[in-house]
């Protein structure tokens, strides 16, 4: 029972916020309730690393007379990152809060927050497939609840049906997968996954962090650092985990090379689209993406292990830099250490994950996902050095504060670094780190060379600058897939006439006529059925 | 006394003096409402053919009652049934003068539902389809809208697909009165099993006779509507499994369970992926119907005691998604809009209650996690797919449609707005539609506490697994 005593505190925290804003409203209450509650959260949190595994079943929570199946909720090895990721982030959000109190100080965003951050570690606990899908909706409830609140314009309508699909969709697959268990007799756990369902939870997994296929979740109208960040780390956490407990031969050998390359693709292109954004807060979705898709691409080469280094990086570095809205160069150290650790250097958090990307046997798709991996650095050193709000400005408990919310994700992703996961701490493949760190440097030089060129008012430079974005422009219509969200338009525009026709003949005046052909058609059709 | 005196015959002239009474609307959905939970309550602790004694009186509620040389027996085992049919009755008749009906509801719905209890007591069992056909011509009144000089082809393809099961019920009746007497002759097995099915089949409206259901649907007055789809396959549905209990020759029949299987799924699909091209809620509403009629089918074909449990156990989100369906339609409807998608863009903005009532509604309906009907469906789908992985993963499917044309409204509803909004509705009104909702989540998150309580409809059938 201890693994959900965080969660009920985040919880209870959200609920007192919310409670006081009715009541007495005080920022000042609120953000201390916050802060502390997240603070005795991630203290918890920091503990279990030693009480591991633990397991709660809720028992007979299905209504039926026999036993069938219940939600269990299990901390283990490959849960207990992310569990305690999403602690340190729910801390690090409401420490950083004090920079930000002066545009819009919000409680109930923290709320929002910290209700968020339950929900992700109930998500992340979750250890059959009944709980993830019962998790998985109550996030994307909360989210759109969330949404509702925090919204006052009318750009969501298509956006959030779209979400909607692709997050229910993602859901849909689960269910999928507890059907092909049982059509095999097996209990729908991750301990007893058959390939096929291994392979749909990847799928779903895939959907949900926006890699598979490439998709956006576009949560644009939330632009805000804590609550924004929160919205879609905790999503990401939730999805991230499933991929770390899929069996290491998940995915057919006939279909790995397709999945890869879709994957390295996406990763790659959403990487040079991090790389190329105006702010960290544009190219948020697709440091998720790219990262998501390092961790899926590990899976499909059978090292799900590998994931969790990805995935820590996602959620640690990754908060970090959403969060660094104020800027001071005394601070710069934090996010430097998050750069050390996403460097993917020898014995550095990130080393870990190089296996899932450079697994036996070599082929091209990992040359893209060492690129990916090379943009996403060189994006991330850009935006670290980017100017933002003056720390020295602020309160003096702010400048004590702030750094503190900063080094929160900085120190637990050195924690999870040292003693995360078995495995965590170590060389990785060894040459790998420095290659892509190379390869950033290489990419650098030949950015900086061709803006210098493209640049210049000649014929040549105008030519080479028309071409840049003539193919840049392409390549994004292909990869942001808008021309096969058309196309799906457009099937359903074909298919909706039709379903009218059909449904005129059935409805007309030969209606019952047609039921009675229907009836004759299927009786023919049953017969040859049941004499078999 | 007789009980059939009591939930049959009282009901059924409260109705006939509701009737002449119907220009009092409010007084007559106190009295019907009174009278429908007061049955309920007796049902719940009444015993039958037991004696009771209360102070010195004794007395004892026979549960056969002869009339013109027929039999309606209401049994001990029947309680649970008669409690579920007025409890539902009384809701909903609760609700009527909320939701703005018109007033020929509450008389014609008692006298319906006593005509209804009456099909499933009558013995021989052939005059429930004469009982059914009664209910069904009384109905008519109901779906017609007050002022409306013509009749809707929604309410004539009901009616003639209605009609149409009375002969072959009637046929199933002669044909098995002729396997009693000689249960060796296969001609006649195989004609009762034919007649019977194609007569259940319209009841049921089961694909391909269920194109009258989002055609009325789409329209007839919600509020009436919903009665409707909820009391006849009810009645239906209880009905069929009576057959399969009192017929050994029907219940050990395998084919039967591969055909309800079929059915089932063929159902779920066809109305799943029809209701993700439709645009207007009360069809959409018809097409969920037919969803859940396929449900209730697959869990019969499952053969097995927690077959029965799902049976039973799917009723209860089914009643309070469809209650808070037709009250959040008619609360709509009384704006001056209509169902389509395009009277109905924004509609949150005036109506935020309706419309979170009706999300509710649409999405316990399409079996979203967390809701009411998910617990059910899940060990559903499971237990198919232990039988056919391929037509779980089908009726998976059709769920789906209905799923994903419940977000699809949803867009419609809020048109993407979740500012502040301008409050229209009545304290009455809104009040219902909130304890409809939180009914459905709370029952999602909690099943264990909720759902078995309708489980002791399986008392009834003594014989199945």
């Amino acid at each position: 029972m201890l693994p959900l005593l965080p969660p009920a505190l985040l919880l209870l925290a959200a609920l007192g916020i919310l409670t006081l804003q009715r009541l007495r409203p005080s920022v000042g209450y609120a953000w201390v309730i916050g802060t502390l509650t997240s603070l005795a959260a991630a203290a918890v949190t920091v503990f279990l690393r030693w009480r591991l595994p633990q397991q709660t079943s809720l028992g007979n929570w299905l209504p039926f007379s026999v036993f069938i199946d219940s939600p269990i909720l299990g901390l283990d090895g490959n849960s207990w990152p992310y569990y305690f990721s999403i602690g340190a982030v729910a801390l690090a959000v409401l420490l950083t809060a004090s920079a930000r109190l002066e545009p819009a100080a919000s409680p109930y965003a923290w709320a929002g927050v910290l209700s968020l951050c339950s929900m992700g570690m109930l998500a992340v606990l979750s250890a059959n497939l009944l709980t993830l899908t019962l998790t998985w909706t109550l996030i994307d409830l909360l989210e759109l609840v969330i949404l509702q609140a925090n919204s006052n314009n009318r750009t969501l309508g298509i956006q959030t049906v779209i979400m909607s699909t692709f997050r229910v969709t993602g859901t849909v697959l689960v269910l999928v997968a507890a059907l092909v268990c049982r059509g095999q007799n097996l209990p729908p756990t991750f301990a007893t996954l058959p390939p096929a369902a291994a392979l749909l939870l990847l799928l779903a997994a895939g959907l949900r962090l926006g890699v598979l296929p490439l998709h956006l979740p576009d949560l644009g109208i939330i632009r805000r650092r804590g609550l924004g960040t929160t919205l879609r780390i905790v999503s990401a956490a939730a999805a991230l985990v499933v991929l770390a407990r899929l069996p290491a031969e998940s995915v057919p050998a006939e279909v790995k090379g397709l999945l890869l390359g879709f994957t390295a693709l996406a990763a790659l292109y959403s990487a040079a689209m991090w790389a190329g954004a105006g702010d960290e807060l544009g190219g948020r979705p697709y440091w998720l993406i790219a990262l998501g898709g390092l961790a899926v691409a590990s899976v499909i080469q059978g090292q799900p292990r590998s994931s969790l280094a990805w995935g820590m990086l996602l959620i640690l570095p990754g908060s970090l830099l959403f969060l660094y809205s104020a800027r001071r160069r005394q601070i710069l150290f934090l996010p430097a250490l998050a750069v050390v650790g996403l460097s993917g250097l020898p014995f550095t958090p990130g080393a870990g994950g190089w296996a899932g990307v450079f697994a036996t046997p070599f082929n091209f798709w990992q040359v893209l996902l060492l690129a990916a991996h090379s943009l996403l650095f060189l994006g991330y050193l850009k935006f670290i050095f980017m100017p933002g709000e003056d720390l020295a400005r602020m309160e003096r408990w702010i400048q004590a504060m702030y750094p503190l919310g900063l080094a929160v994700p900085a120190l637990a992703l050195a924690f999870t670094g040292l003693l995360g996961w078995p495995g965590s701490l170590g060389p990785g493949i060894f040459w790998a780190g420095p290659l892509s760190l190379v390869a950033a440097g290489l990419l650098w030089t030949a950015l900086s060379y061709w803006q210098r060129r493209t640049t210049r008012d000649d014929a040549v430079s105008r030519f080479y600058s028309s071409a840049t974005q003539s193919v840049g422009g392409a390549l994004a219509r292909l990869f942001s897939l808008r021309w096969l969200y058309g196309l799906i338009w457009w099937l359903y525009r074909r298919l909706l006439q039709v379903i009218q026709v059909l449904t005129e003949i059935l409805e007309g005046d030969g209606g019952v006529l047609w039921a009675l052909v229907l009836l004759a058609l299927l009786i023919s059709l049953l017969r040859s059925r049941l004499a078999r | 006394m007789s009980a059939a005196l009591l939930w049959i015959f009282l009901p059924g002239l409260a109705a006939v003096g509701l009737w002449f009474g119907r220009k009092r609307s409010g007084m007559v959905v106190f009295v019907a409402t009174g009278l429908c939970l007061a049955l309920a309550g007796l049902a719940l602790v009444l015993p039958i053919g037991k004696a009771l004694r209360l102070g010195r009186l004794l007395f004892e509620l026979e549960p056969v009652m002869n009339i013109a040389g027929r039999r309606l027996v209401l049994a001990e085992a029947d309680r649970p049934l008669l409690t579920f049919f007025y409890a539902i009755a009384g809701f909903w008749f609760a609700g009527t003068l909320s939701a703005g009906g018109h007033r020929q509801i509450v008389p014609y719905g008692l006298g319906m539902v006593a005509l209804l209890v009456a099909a499933v007591a009558v013995e021989p069992f052939l005059f429930a389809a004469l009982l059914i056909e009664m209910a069904v011509l009384l109905s008519i009144p109901m779906l017609i809208t007050p002022g409306e000089a013509r009749i809707g082809q929604g309410v004539l393809r009901y009616l003639i697909f209605q009609t149409l099961a009375m002969p072959f019920i009637l046929l199933a009746g002669w044909a098995l009165s002729g396997v009693e007497a000689n249960p060796a002759d296969a001609t006649l097995v195989s004609l009762a099993s034919i007649f019977l099915g194609l007569g259940f089949a319209f009841w049921l409206a089961i694909f391909p006779f269920y194109t009258w259901v989002p055609l009325l649907a789409g329209q007839a007055p919600p509020y009436a509507v919903g009665f409707l789809y909820l009391v006849l396959p009810t009645t239906a549905l209880l009905l069929g499994l009576d057959f399969i209990n009192a017929y050994g020759w029907l219940r050990n029949a395998s084919q039967l369970y591969l055909i309800l299987r079929l059915g089932g799924a063929l159902m779920v699909v066809t109305a799943g992926v029809w209701s993700l091209f439709q645009r207007n809620l009360g069809r959409l509403f018809g097409y969920a119907m037919i969803v859940e009629t396929g449900f209730s089918l697959l869990a019969v074909s499952l053969n097995s005691h927690l077959g029965g449990e799902i049976f039973t156990m799917i009723f209860l989100p089914r009643v309070i998604a469809m209650g808070l369906w037709a009250l959040c339609s008619a609360a709509l409807l009384k704006t001056g809009r209509s169902l389509d998608y395009e009277s109905l863009e924004r509609v949150a903005e005036e109506l935020p209650t309706a419309s979170a009532g009706l999300a509710a509604a649409v999405l316990t309906l399409g079996g979203l996690p967390l809701l009411a009907a998910f617990p059910i469906r899940i060990v559903l789908l499971q237990e198919v797919a232990g039988q056919s992985p391929l037509t779980a993963v089908w009726v998976l499917a059709g769920m789906v449609g209905l799923l994903f044309s419940a977000f699809r409204l949803l867009a419609v509803l809020t048109g993407g707005y979740f500012g502040p909004r301008r409050f229209q509705e009545g304290r009455l009104q809104s009040a219902l539609i909130i304890a409809g909702a939180a009914a459905l989540l709370i029952i999602g998150f909690a099943p264990r506490l909720f759902l078995p309580l309708l489980a002791g409809m399986l008392k009834a059938f003594t014989r199945l697994p």
